[in-house]
C-alpha cells in the first residue's frame, strides 16, 4: 500500500511546518492549563460537562435505543449457546433456594410476631427512579455510565445506584436530564462496607479493574473466599445491608471483590432517592419483581 | 476548477477526516456490550491522528487534533483535556518524522505504530497518575496499547478508502 505523493502536499507541508509547530506547542500549553484548572475546580468542571451532556442527552438517547435490541440479540445468542450448562446450574440453584424458602417463611412469621410484640413502626417506603444506561464509559481509565435521568427526575449527586438488589455505584454528577453513574470499580469510588459474616468494617475501593479492592481491613481479620460484602451504612451515603459483592481472590494483602452483578452488562439501574428503610425496598414484592426483570 | 462554490466544497471536504473520526468515536461510546467496544474511541483517535498526520497533514490540522481529543475526554468522563494533550504530542512526533514515514510501505508504518503508540499511552498513564496522585495498574494501558497496534491496519484501511473514494486525493 504505497501512497501517492503529489506536488500539493510537498508545498503545503513546508509552508505550514513552522506555524504548525508553534500552534501545537500553544495548544499543548492550553491543554495543560485546562487539566490543571479541572483538577483545581473538579466540581465546577464536572458540572459544566454535565450541562453539555444534558444538551446532547435527548439525541444520545434516541441513537442508543436500537442498541438495547442489539444487546438483547447478543445476549440471546449467548444464552442459547449456554443453555445446557445454564439448565444444570439453575436446577442446583432451585434446590438450594427451596431450602432457603423454608427458612425465609419461618423467619417471616417469627419477625411478624416479634414486631407486633415490640410495636415497631416501619418508616416510609423508600423512593427510587429507574434509569436506562445511554452512554458508556470509554477507555479502561474510567468506569462510569451516563444515565437518562437527572435533577428533574429527582436525581442528585451522591445517591446510591443499584442493579437488582445490589449496589453498583453512586451518582457522581447530576445534570438536569442526564447524570453520570460512578461504578464501584472506578478509581474514585469508596464505599464503606462490612464483611457480612464477621461484621468487620472495611472500605471498598475501585482501581479501574473489573473487581474492586477491600481496604483498611484489620490485620488479623479472618476472611474466606466467597464471603459476602454488604454496605455498612457508615457515612450515610449508602443504606446499610445492601449486597455489594463477594470475596473472589486474596493475593497477599490485595483482597479482590467480585461485584454481585456483571457491571459490563448493565442496561438499567435503580437510583435510590431516599432510603430510611432501604431493606423495605427489597421486601416489597412488586419492587423485587421489577428489579429481577432488569 | 475554481470559483467560490468549489472553494466551499473543498473546505467542506477538508473537514471530512475530523468529522468521520468524531462520529466513529461517538458511535463506540454507545452502550453496546461487546468485548473491546469500550477501548475503541481511544484507538480510533490515535489511529486517525497518526494516519492523517502522515498522509494528509493539511486535513488534520492541529486544531482538529485538539478537538478530537476534547471530544474523547468529554464522552469518557475522565479528566478533561488529557487525551487532547496526548494526541497533540502524537501529532508533534509524527510531523517530525512525516517526511520519512510518508514514503515507506504500509508494513513499515504498521511497525512504527509499535513505537509511536507508546507516546499517547505512556502520556495518558503518567498524567492520570499525577492527576489522581497514586500509582495506577499499567495492565489496562498495556491492553489498550496492544489493541491500537492490532487494529491499526483495519482503521488505516478505512481511512484509505474514505480518502481515495470520498476525497479523491
Amino acid at each position: 500500500m504505497r501512497v501517492r505523493r503529489g506536488p500539493i502536499w510537498a508545498l503545503t507541508a513546508t509552508r505550514h511546518l513552522i506555524g504548525e509547530r508553534v500552534a501545537i506547542l500553544l495548544l499543548i500549553v492550553a491543554a495543560i492549563t485546562v487539566i490543571i484548572f479541572s483538577k483545581i475546580h473538579e466540581e465546577k468542571t464536572a458540572r459544566i460537562m454535565m450541562a453539555a451532556m444534558d444538551v446532547l442527552a435527548p439525541a444520545y438517547e434516541i441513537v442508543s435505543s436500537p442498541v438495547l435490541s442489539t444487546n438483547r440479540v447478543i445476549a440471546d445468542v449467548t444464552a442459547f449457546l449456554n443453555v445446557y450448562d445454564e439448565n444444570k446450574r439453575l436446577k442446583l440453584e432451585v434446590e438450594r433456594l427451596r431450602q432457603w424458602q423454608g427458612v425465609a417463611l419461618h423467619l417471616e412469621q417469627t419477625n411478624a410476631v416479634l414486631s407486633k410484640q415490640l410495636n415497631i413502626k416501619l418508616e416510609a417506603q423508600p423512593s427510587f427512579v429507574t434509569a436506562r444506561v445511554i452512554g458508556d464509559a470509554i477507555g479502561p481509565f474510567v468506569k462510569t455510565y451516563v444515565l437518562n435521568v437527572g435533577r428533574r427526575d429527582g436525581v442528585a449527586k451522591g445517591l446510591p445506584v443499584l442493579a437488582g438488589d445490589s449496589v453498583i455505584g453512586r451518582i457522581s454528577t447530576a445534570g438536569n436530564r442526564a447524570s453520570r453513574l460512578l461504578l464501584l470499580t472506578d478509581l474514585n469510588s469508596r464505599i464503606p462496607v462490612i464483611i457480612e459474616k464477621s461484621r468487620v468494617r472495611a472500605i471498598l475501593g475501585g482501581d479501574n479493574q473489573d473487581t474492586a479492592q477491600l481496604r483498611f481491613l484489620p490485620v488479623d481479620t479472618k476472611i474466606e473466599l466467597g464471603d459476602r460484602i454488604v454496605t455498612s451504612g457508615h457515612g450515610g451515603v449508602f443504606p446499610p445491608g445492601l449486597p455489594v459483592g463477594t470475596i473472589s481472590a486474596v493475593i497477599g494483602r490485595d483482597i479482590r471483590i467480585q461485584p454481585m452483578v456483571d457491571l459490563s452488562r448493565i442496561e438499567f439501574a435503580t437510583v435510590l432517592q431516599s432510603f430510611d428503610n432501604a431493606m423495605g425496598y427489597l421486601d416489597d414484592p412488586l419492587l423485587a419483581i421489577g428489579a429481577a426483570g432488569l | 476548477m475554481s470559483g467560490p462554490l468549489s472553494k466551499i466544497a473543498s473546505a467542506l471536504l477538508s473537514t471530512v477526516p475530523t468529522l468521520l473520526t468524531i462520529l466513529l468515536m461517538i458511535f463506540f461510546t454507545l452502550p453496546i456490550r461487546l468485548p473491546f467496544f469500550e477501548l475503541m474511541p481511544m484507538i480510533i483517535a490515535v489511529a486517525s491522528v497518526y494516519y492523517w498526520s502522515i498522509y494528509r497533514p493539511e486535513l488534520m490540522p492541529v486544531g482538529a487534533v485538539f478537538l478530537i481529543g476534547l471530544v474523547h475526554d468529554f464522552f469518557s468522563g475522565g479528566p478533561f483535556a488529557v487525551m487532547a494533550l496526548a494526541l497533540l504530542a502524537l501529532h508533534l512526533v509524527t510531523l517530525t518524522q512525516r517526511e520519512t514515514l510518508a514514503s515507506k510501505t504500509f508494513l513499515v508504518i504498521w511497525l512504527s505504530v509499535v513505537l509511536v503508540g507508546l507516546v499517547p499511552t505512556l502520556l495518558v498513564w503518567f498524567i492520570y497518575m499525577i492527576y489522581f496522585g497514586q500509582l495506577l495498574n499499567p495492565t489496562p494501558f498495556v491492553f489498550q496499547y496492544l489493541a491500537v497496534i492490532i487494529l491499526y491496519p483495519l482503521l488505516a484501511e478505512f481511512f484509505n478508502v474514505s480518502r481515495i473514494r470520498l476525497l479523491k486525493i
